[in-house]
């Protein structure tokens, strides 16, 4: 029976590249088609956002999608690397 | 507190009252009252007006700007809601069950064949649906919101 993966956890650079780019949290939401509090919750990490929106934030800093999330699988690829 | 938080907390307030009000009207001590087809429908009535009244501001701020966060919210809180109403449609067929395999020894626990107590508990597991599903709304905004 195939393993059930561990809970990861999608992380982010939002705020930076926000600072970056001069940007308020109103206006990634309003080029982006969020909310402010969603992007408050998403830069916080307490919401993971949908591939549709997380492709829109990247865009709108013109910047590689991994440049702005990355992924923590829980040490799950580290433990499968090494076996 | 974001808007759909805010109505959440007033729709829970405005549903518990509601509630309060149907057990109030329904009840004397622990016992379930009588009462008449006639009563049991103008009871009826005058919750579904209130519930509709308590309900209406809510969905107006639903309906209005949201986003995929908040969809997500509400999937859930309703995904909750469903449980919730699986359980509870669940304890009352094992009441009935329990009834059943108890009959003749004295009946005990709630005396399903009676309109006004069948019309409460019915009424109780609608209450129920929406308090958790409102409950959950307002642990999911709370849960999401940044700190600090």
């Amino acid at each position: 029976m195939a393993e059930r993966p561990a809970k990861g956890r999608v992380l982010n650079s939002i705020r930076d590249w926000r600072q970056k780019a001069g940007l308020t949290q109103q206006q990634l939401g309003d080029a982006v088609g969020a909310t402010r509090q969603t992007i408050i919750a998403i830069e916080a990490e307490k919401y993971a956002p949908s591939l549709e929106l997380a492709f829109r934030i990247a865009r709108r800093f013109e910047a590689p999608f991994e440049a702005v999330f990355s992924f923590d699988d829980g040490g799950e690829s580290h433990s499968k690397s090494r076996s | 507190m974001e808007r759909r938080e805010m109505a959440a907390w007033g729709s829970l307030l405005g549903f518990g009252a509601i509630f309060a009000f149907l057990v109030a009207r329904m009840t004397d001590g622990m016992a379930v009252v009588d009462a008449s087809a006639g009563e049991l429908f103008a009871a009826y009535l005058a919750v579904v007006a209130l519930a509709t009244l308590v309900a209406a501001p809510a969905s107006l701020i639903a309906r209005g700007q949201g986003d995929e966060r908040d969809r997500a919210i509400a999937a859930r809180a309703h995904q909750n809601e469903r449980i919730a109403y699986l359980v509870a449609v669940n304890v009352l067929l094992w009441q009935v069950i329990w009834q059943g395999a108890a009959s003749g020894d004295g009946q005990r626990g709630l005396e399903l064949q009676s309109p006004p107590v069948l019309f409460l508990i019915l009424f109780a597991m609608l209450f129920l649906g929406e308090f958790v599903r409102l409950a959950s709304i307002i642990v999911l905004y709370h849960g999401q919101r940044a700190r600090g």
